[in-house]
């Protein structure tokens, strides 16, 4: 009865890396098919209030690898010229009226609304994240369950829906730590970028913190491109628009 | 009318689950491309309206005579312009910052001034040579920089105001590496020529300073290291950092040194005596921010080269004597001394020890862009303060309101005591182009 026991418990443990080692696949397929490891990319972002009125911002970004990110600001007017850039864990803003950059966090949002710096200074999630569990739903899907890799992650927890044919998200949901849905994208519109490049043009977000309000992110230009370290730098930030095309 | 009714069917469809990211926008980047000649700013228009205090030291000394108002009101139009133009690795840039005022007690004047204005080249991301006028800012500190060595002073109550710069040849070379968890290291140096008739005001002489900043990240903090060499102005050494504690808490501190700093005081004899020292100054702060999306800012700054206490007191009380003097004899020359001292005692927190408190909530009740926030700057010596409250809109397209009030408090012989205006309102509204 005990070598029964024990080899019920050899088998589950033996089983729970393979599975976990699976989510991290799919984790890691997701990050790629999403965007290339080097890229540059246009984004509007939309906040719609409940009467119906709106306003929008347009950023040109640079990724590099897992954990380089930058943004400068291309319209409005008012915002134009501000940059922000992601180094891991470390998070700076750039207005040029203020002259220097500022540190800022994740939980707070450069542009109002329901998308907050984490959002527009997205890591990959398996920078971020691991796979706490994995399951196939009835209609087709990988759902996983993420978990926070430490306290500097805006999201302690991430629930994942996955198109299992195309390795794109189709819905994450966004919880604390105690569990309180704070946000949830919605994925669609999947575009042909070009190059490889498969993936949703469109983002919409909507929380129950923000209720009747709707926050959406449309991509474009999503390119692959190579960028020099020196890019994402904080002496890089107010010369951040040079990186644009011409 | 058409977008709104455009929108609701399109959250409709949303709603209905499959439609749930149905394409209802547009966006295409060509619109955006970068183009070689570019210009933008801002125009301003900025009503005050002032309670003044009549028995204060400023304002005995700015209108000892003639009509003395209780109130007066301002109004100012500033406009703003920013254009650069790009060509390969150069570009061209100018800030040229303009405004109009009329003031009930002093009158009209207007004034245009080139903020910033020189070539860039940038032969690699890392590397920038610049020449020019340019507006460097060094420190960390919200409302105070000690380490601003070669900056025009900032004003703590409305800290993020554009500032004109110095003329200036700088470098900036940056590198990205992994060196334990050294992240980053970076090197700015300035040379900063003064004569009379460039950057006279750097510095109480004439002459070239040399400037340096090194800079690194080390793990989760910025850390600079800067001097100035002796010019303009004596030298000075200096650093600073900001951390990142957790995501919601940043700590940040200056530390500087001046080797050489004079002071104007009045000696027991009634004689202006000039004091001279090397001060240290250095800030201490903090930025929190709660879950609930509140944003608390607390520093503390001491500054050695500031007045003490007895310093201040004396050049209050000579102001007050000076003006009580004048309407019975006539005599001026009271008036002439206190007018030479005050310049150095109108600048901004001209004492020594002060706190700075501001809190901020953003977007209360699910107002979209709008922030309340308040601010306290309390003279820890004498407990005079200064109280701001202010609220921030920034809706409408390219469009910023800002509706600010200011509270002086304090007696007598104090700093905040003894300002010219015990209170003031301020409407500001900003159009971005």
């Amino acid at each position: 009865m005990k070598k029964v026991l024990l080899m019920a418990l050899f088998g589950l443990v033996a089983a729970a890396p393979a599975y976990a080692l699976d989510g991290t696949e799919i984790l890691a397929r997701v990050d790629r098919h999403l965007e290339p490891p080097s890229y540059e990319s246009y984004r509007k972002l939309i906040n719609i209030e409940p009467n119906g009125s709106e306003k929008d911002y347009v950023l040109f970004t640079a990724k590099k690898g897992r954990d380089k990110i930058l943004a400068v600001f291309l319209s409005p007017a008012s915002e134009k010229g501000r940059s922000t850039l992601r180094l891991g864990d470390n998070m700076w803003l750039y207005v040029p009226e203020v002259g220097k950059p500022i540190r800022v966090n994740s939980l707070q949002s450069v542009v109002g609304g329901i998308f907050n710096n984490a959002d527009i200074l997205r890591l990959d999630y398996s920078v971020e994240y691991h796979v706490a569990s994995v399951i196939e739903t009835p209609d087709n899907q990988y759902l996983l369950s993420l978990k926070a890799v430490n306290g500097a992650v805006a999201y302690d927890q991430l629930k994942m829906w996955v198109n299992k044919t195309k390795f794109l998200p189709t819905k994450i949901e966004c919880y604390t730590a105690t569990g309180l849905l704070i946000k949830t994208l919605h994925f669609s519109d999947i575009k042909d970028f070009g190059d490889g490049i498969v993936r949703p043009a469109m983002v919409t977000t909507d929380s129950p913190l923000y209720k009747g309000y709707k926050s959406v992110m449309l991509y474009a230009g999503v390119k692959a491109r190579t960028f020099r370290d020196e890019v994402f730098t904080l002496d890089f930030m107010p010369r951040a628009d040079t990186l644009l095309p011409h | 009318m058409r977008l709104p009714i455009t929108l609701s069917l399109a959250m409709l469809l949303a709603g209905a689950g499959a439609a749930h990211g149905q394409p209802t926008y547009t966006f295409s980047p060509s619109e955006y491309q970068r183009s070689a000649f570019e210009i933008g700013g801002y125009a301003e228009g900025r009503l005050e309206a002032f309670q003044l205090n009549r028995n204060s030291a400023f304002y005995e000394l700015n209108k000892p005579y003639g009509n003395r108002p209780s109130t007066n009101g301002r109004a100012t139009g500033t406009l703003e312009l920013t254009g650069q133009y790009r060509k390969s690795i150069s570009t061209l840039n100018f800030t040229v910052h303009g405004s109009g005022t009329r003031d009930g007690l002093f009158g009209n004047s207007q004034e245009t001034k080139l903020y910033e204005g020189g070539l860039n080249v940038q032969p690699a991301a890392g590397l920038a040579f610049y020449l020019g006028k340019r507006t460097l800012l060094w420190g960390k500190g919200y409302a105070w920089n000690p380490v601003g060595f070669v900056q025009r002073p900032k004003d703590p109550t409305d800290p993020n105001l554009a500032r004109e710069g110095f003329w200036m040849a700088t470098i900036d070379y940056t590198r990205s590496i992994r060196l334990g968890p050294v992240r980053t290291v970076g090197f700015t140096s300035v040379l900063i020529p003064s004569t009379r008739t460039l950057n006279s005001d750097f510095g109480p002489k004439q002459g070239t300073s040399v400037a340096g900043k090194l800079y690194f990240l080390v793990g989760n903090t910025d850390i600079d290291l800067m001097a100035l060499s002796a010019g303009a102005k004596s030298a000075r050494y200096g650093a600073d950092f900001s951390t990142a504690v957790t995501p919601a808490l940043e700590l940040h501190g200056e530390l500087a040194h001046i080797t050489a700093a004079t002071r104007l005081v009045l000696n027991g004899d009634g004689q202006l005596v000039p004091i001279t020292s090397s001060p240290t100054s250095y800030l201490l702060g903090l930025n929190y921010l709660t879950a609930s999306n509140t944003t608390f800012i607390l520093e503390y700054y001491h500054d050695e080269g500031g007045f003490q206490s007895a310093e201040a007191d004396a050049f209050y009380t000579l102001a007050h004597d000076a003006f009580a003097q004048f309407p019975s004899t006539g005599a001026t020359s009271l008036l002439q001394k206190a007018n030479t001292m005050s310049s150095m005692y109108m600048r901004p927190n001209p004492m020594r020890d002060y706190l700075n408190f501001r809190v901020s909530h953003k977007e209360p009740f699910n107002i979209l862009y709008f922030t309340p926030s308040l601010m306290i700057q309390t003279n820890l010596t004498d407990h005079s303060a200064l109280v701001l409250p202010e609220v921030l809109y920034t809706g409408f397209h390219n469009i910023e309101l800002r509706l600010r009030g200011q509270v002086n408090i304090g007696p007598s012989l104090t700093e905040f005591g003894e300002k010219q205006a015990a209170s003031r309102i301020e409407l500001r509204v900003r159009y971005y182009f």
